[in-house]
Protein backbone atom coordinates (compact mmCIF):
# COMPACT_ATOMS: atom_id res chain seq x y z
CA UNK A 1 0.00 0.00 0.00
CA UNK A 2 1.63 3.53 -0.54
CA UNK A 3 0.78 6.66 1.40
CA UNK A 4 -0.10 9.63 -0.54
CA UNK A 5 1.54 12.80 0.85
CA UNK A 6 1.05 15.15 -2.14
CA UNK A 7 2.36 15.89 -5.56
CA UNK A 8 5.54 17.65 -6.81
CA UNK A 9 7.51 18.80 -9.56
CA UNK A 10 10.59 17.70 -7.01
CA UNK A 11 13.29 16.49 -9.39
CA UNK A 12 14.74 14.09 -5.57
CA UNK A 13 13.23 14.08 -1.84
CA UNK A 14 15.13 14.84 1.47
CA UNK A 15 15.64 12.17 3.70
CA UNK A 16 12.88 12.54 5.92
CA UNK A 17 10.81 9.67 7.04
CA UNK A 18 7.20 9.67 6.76
CA UNK A 19 4.06 8.10 8.63
CA UNK A 20 5.36 4.44 11.01
CA UNK A 21 8.91 5.25 9.88
CA UNK A 22 8.93 4.86 6.49
CA UNK A 23 11.28 6.10 3.91
CA UNK A 24 9.85 8.55 2.01
CA UNK A 25 9.53 7.39 -2.23
CA UNK A 26 8.96 9.57 -5.61
CA UNK A 27 7.28 8.35 -8.26
CA UNK A 28 7.10 10.31 -11.09
CA UNK A 29 5.43 10.15 -14.14
CA UNK A 30 7.26 12.77 -16.57
CA UNK A 31 7.25 16.00 -15.00
CA UNK A 32 5.40 15.72 -11.76
CA UNK A 33 5.07 13.17 -8.98
CA UNK A 34 4.00 11.72 -5.64
CA UNK A 35 4.97 11.77 -2.32
CA UNK A 36 4.76 8.65 -1.14
CA UNK A 37 6.26 5.73 1.52
CA UNK A 38 5.75 1.98 1.24
CA UNK A 39 3.23 -0.28 3.70
CA UNK A 40 3.03 -3.82 3.90
CA UNK A 41 -0.26 -2.62 5.62
CA UNK A 42 -1.96 0.29 5.99
CA UNK A 43 -1.46 2.64 9.41
CA UNK A 44 -4.33 1.12 11.50
CA UNK A 45 -3.33 4.29 14.07
CA UNK A 46 -3.64 7.70 13.59
CA UNK A 47 -2.28 9.31 16.69
CA UNK A 48 -0.58 12.84 16.61
CA UNK A 49 2.44 11.14 15.62
CA UNK A 50 1.07 9.72 12.64
CA UNK A 51 -0.34 13.45 11.74
CA UNK A 52 3.54 15.03 12.30
CA UNK A 53 5.06 12.62 10.20
CA UNK A 54 2.46 13.22 7.63
CA UNK A 55 3.06 17.28 7.91
CA UNK A 56 6.63 16.62 8.60
CA UNK A 57 7.04 14.87 5.11
CA UNK A 58 5.10 17.56 3.41
CA UNK A 59 6.90 20.29 4.63
CA UNK A 60 10.67 18.81 3.86
CA UNK A 61 9.49 18.22 0.24
CA UNK A 62 8.22 21.92 0.29
CA UNK A 63 11.15 23.24 1.49
CA UNK A 64 13.14 22.96 -2.23
CA UNK A 65 10.07 22.34 -4.67
CA UNK A 66 6.17 22.89 -5.18
CA UNK A 67 3.72 20.46 -2.98
CA UNK A 68 -0.08 19.96 -3.98
CA UNK A 69 -0.42 18.41 -0.07
CA UNK A 70 -2.83 15.33 -0.28
CA UNK A 71 -5.43 14.55 2.21
CA UNK A 72 -4.48 12.91 5.35
CA UNK A 73 -5.59 8.93 5.09
CA UNK A 74 -5.20 8.96 0.97
CA UNK A 75 -3.59 5.68 -0.10
CA UNK A 76 -3.59 3.82 -3.10
CA UNK A 77 -2.81 0.13 -3.80
CA UNK A 78 1.11 0.37 -5.36
CA UNK A 79 3.41 1.60 -7.78
CA UNK A 80 1.14 1.32 -10.81
CA UNK A 81 -1.74 3.22 -9.16
CA UNK A 82 0.53 5.89 -8.05
CA UNK A 83 2.20 6.36 -11.39
CA UNK A 84 -1.58 6.16 -12.83
CA UNK A 85 -2.88 8.21 -10.81
CA UNK A 86 0.21 11.24 -11.45
CA UNK A 87 -0.17 10.59 -15.32
CA UNK A 88 -3.92 10.90 -15.83
CA UNK A 89 -3.96 14.07 -13.39
CA UNK A 90 -0.79 16.20 -14.74
CA UNK A 91 -2.43 18.40 -16.14
CA UNK A 92 -4.77 19.19 -13.44
CA UNK A 93 -1.45 18.87 -11.35
CA UNK A 94 0.61 21.10 -13.05
CA UNK A 95 -2.35 23.97 -12.27
CA UNK A 96 -2.45 23.75 -8.70
CA UNK A 97 2.13 23.49 -7.75
CA UNK A 98 1.68 26.42 -9.75
CA UNK A 99 -0.70 27.91 -7.73
CA UNK A 100 0.71 26.63 -4.37
CA UNK A 101 4.73 27.45 -5.75
CA UNK A 102 6.21 29.61 -2.94
CA UNK A 103 3.35 30.14 -1.30
CA UNK A 104 2.47 28.95 2.26
CA UNK A 105 -1.32 29.33 4.10
CA UNK A 106 -1.42 30.82 7.59
CA UNK A 107 -4.06 30.16 9.64
CA UNK A 108 -6.39 33.17 11.55
CA UNK A 109 -8.47 32.12 14.41
CA UNK A 110 -10.25 34.60 16.70
CA UNK A 111 -13.06 33.54 19.46
CA UNK A 112 -16.51 32.24 18.13
CA UNK A 113 -18.19 35.69 19.88
CA UNK A 114 -15.97 37.94 17.82
CA UNK A 115 -17.88 37.52 14.36
CA UNK A 116 -17.33 41.46 13.41
CA UNK A 117 -14.06 41.15 14.50
CA UNK A 118 -13.22 38.13 12.15
CA UNK A 119 -14.67 39.50 9.10
CA UNK A 120 -12.93 43.27 9.74
CA UNK A 121 -9.54 41.11 10.02
CA UNK A 122 -10.52 38.86 7.14
CA UNK A 123 -11.28 42.64 4.66
CA UNK A 124 -8.08 43.85 6.99
CA UNK A 125 -5.37 41.39 5.27
CA UNK A 126 -7.15 39.67 1.87
CA UNK A 127 -5.66 42.23 0.05
CA UNK A 128 -2.03 40.89 1.47
CA UNK A 129 -3.14 37.36 0.33
CA UNK A 130 -2.98 35.84 -3.55
CA UNK A 131 -6.17 33.77 -1.77
CA UNK A 132 -8.22 33.60 1.22
CA UNK A 133 -11.07 31.57 3.04
CA UNK A 134 -13.74 33.80 4.47
CA UNK A 135 -14.40 33.22 8.17
CA UNK A 136 -15.99 29.83 9.17
CA UNK A 137 -16.94 29.26 12.63
CA UNK A 138 -15.56 25.46 14.14
CA UNK A 139 -14.95 23.90 17.18
CA UNK A 140 -16.45 27.98 18.99
CA UNK A 141 -13.53 29.69 16.88
CA UNK A 142 -13.78 31.54 13.74
CA UNK A 143 -11.31 30.39 11.26
CA UNK A 144 -9.78 32.55 8.51
CA UNK A 145 -7.18 30.97 5.99
CA UNK A 146 -4.70 32.92 3.88
CA UNK A 147 -2.53 31.85 0.75
CA UNK A 148 0.39 34.26 1.14
CA UNK A 149 3.73 34.33 -0.97
CA UNK A 150 6.12 33.10 1.50
CA UNK A 151 8.39 36.32 1.09
CA UNK A 152 5.62 38.02 2.10
CA UNK A 153 5.10 36.28 5.81
CA UNK A 154 6.75 38.55 7.63
CA UNK A 155 4.72 41.96 6.41
CA UNK A 156 1.91 40.28 6.50
CA UNK A 157 2.40 39.21 10.54
CA UNK A 158 3.14 43.18 10.80
CA UNK A 159 -0.33 44.02 8.87
CA UNK A 160 -1.86 41.61 11.11
CA UNK A 161 -0.17 43.14 14.52
CA UNK A 162 -1.19 46.39 13.48
CA UNK A 163 -5.03 46.06 13.38
CA UNK A 164 -5.42 43.26 15.32
CA UNK A 165 -8.23 43.73 18.21
CA UNK A 166 -7.37 42.55 22.22
CA UNK A 167 -7.73 39.97 22.91
CA UNK A 168 -5.72 38.92 20.44
CA UNK A 169 -6.15 36.21 17.66
CA UNK A 170 -3.94 33.27 17.07
CA UNK A 171 -2.11 32.99 13.66
CA UNK A 172 -0.24 29.95 12.90
CA UNK A 173 1.83 28.82 10.33
CA UNK A 174 3.61 28.39 7.41
CA UNK A 175 1.31 25.17 6.55
CA UNK A 176 1.15 23.70 3.20
CA UNK A 177 -1.81 25.20 1.19
CA UNK A 178 -4.10 22.39 2.10
CA UNK A 179 -6.99 24.73 2.72
CA UNK A 180 -6.71 25.93 -0.72
CA UNK A 181 -6.34 22.76 -2.94
CA UNK A 182 -9.39 21.23 -0.53
CA UNK A 183 -12.04 21.40 -3.62
CA UNK A 184 -9.85 19.60 -5.81
CA UNK A 185 -10.34 16.30 -7.03
CA UNK A 186 -7.67 13.49 -8.40
CA UNK A 187 -9.17 10.57 -10.53
CA UNK A 188 -7.22 7.42 -9.53
CA UNK B 1 8.73 41.05 18.04
CA UNK B 2 5.71 40.87 16.99
CA UNK B 3 2.33 41.42 19.14
CA UNK B 4 0.40 38.85 17.56
CA UNK B 5 1.36 35.29 19.06
CA UNK B 6 2.54 33.67 15.37
CA UNK B 7 4.44 30.57 15.33
CA UNK B 8 4.93 29.75 18.71
CA UNK B 9 0.92 29.21 19.48
CA UNK B 10 0.47 26.56 22.06
CA UNK B 11 0.68 23.04 21.03
CA UNK B 12 -2.98 22.82 21.44
CA UNK B 13 -4.01 25.22 19.10
CA UNK B 14 -0.87 24.26 16.82
CA UNK B 15 -2.78 20.60 16.67
CA UNK B 16 -5.95 21.77 16.42
CA UNK B 17 -4.80 23.71 13.08
CA UNK B 18 -2.94 20.48 11.89
CA UNK B 19 -6.25 18.10 12.43
CA UNK B 20 -8.79 20.67 10.50
CA UNK B 21 -5.99 20.96 7.68
CA UNK B 22 -4.80 17.16 7.25
CA UNK B 23 -8.73 15.83 7.94
CA UNK B 24 -10.37 18.09 6.31
CA UNK B 25 -8.43 19.52 3.50
CA UNK B 26 -5.56 18.88 1.47
CA UNK B 27 -6.52 17.41 -2.70
CA UNK B 28 -8.80 15.00 -2.56
CA UNK B 29 -7.42 11.26 -4.70
CA UNK B 30 -10.83 9.52 -5.58
CA UNK B 31 -11.38 5.99 -7.33
CA UNK B 32 -8.35 3.55 -5.38
CA UNK B 33 -8.43 5.05 -1.86
CA UNK B 34 -7.51 2.14 1.10
CA UNK B 35 -8.64 4.07 3.50
CA UNK B 36 -12.44 5.72 2.85
CA UNK B 37 -14.14 8.41 4.36
CA UNK B 38 -15.85 6.33 6.36
CA UNK B 39 -12.65 5.44 7.72
CA UNK B 40 -10.98 9.17 8.12
CA UNK B 41 -14.21 10.54 10.16
CA UNK B 42 -13.44 7.27 12.99
CA UNK B 43 -9.52 8.10 12.73
CA UNK B 44 -10.75 11.69 13.41
CA UNK B 45 -13.01 10.81 16.19
CA UNK B 46 -9.78 9.80 17.99
CA UNK B 47 -7.74 12.04 17.43
CA UNK B 48 -10.43 14.73 18.57
CA UNK B 49 -9.83 12.53 22.24
CA UNK B 50 -5.94 12.91 21.69
CA UNK B 51 -6.62 17.15 21.60
CA UNK B 52 -8.68 17.30 24.41
CA UNK B 53 -6.40 14.98 26.37
CA UNK B 54 -3.64 17.36 25.40
CA UNK B 55 -5.61 20.42 26.46
CA UNK B 56 -6.26 18.97 29.92
CA UNK B 57 -2.79 18.39 30.67
CA UNK B 58 -2.17 21.54 30.11
CA UNK B 59 -4.47 23.41 31.99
Amino acid sequence: MMWVYGLTDAASLPDVDGVDGRPLELVRAGDVGAVVSRHDARPTEATTETLWAHERAVEAVAETAAVVPARFGTALAGDDAVASMVRRNREHVVALLELVRARVELSLRIGGERRADAEALHRALAGRAVRSTSPVLRDGTWTVAFLVERAAVPSFVDALAAVAPRPLPTLTGPWPPYSFVADEELAS
Amino acid sequence: MSAVSTFEAGRDVTLLDLLDRLLDKGVAISGDIVLSVAGVDLVYVGLRAVLLGIEGETR
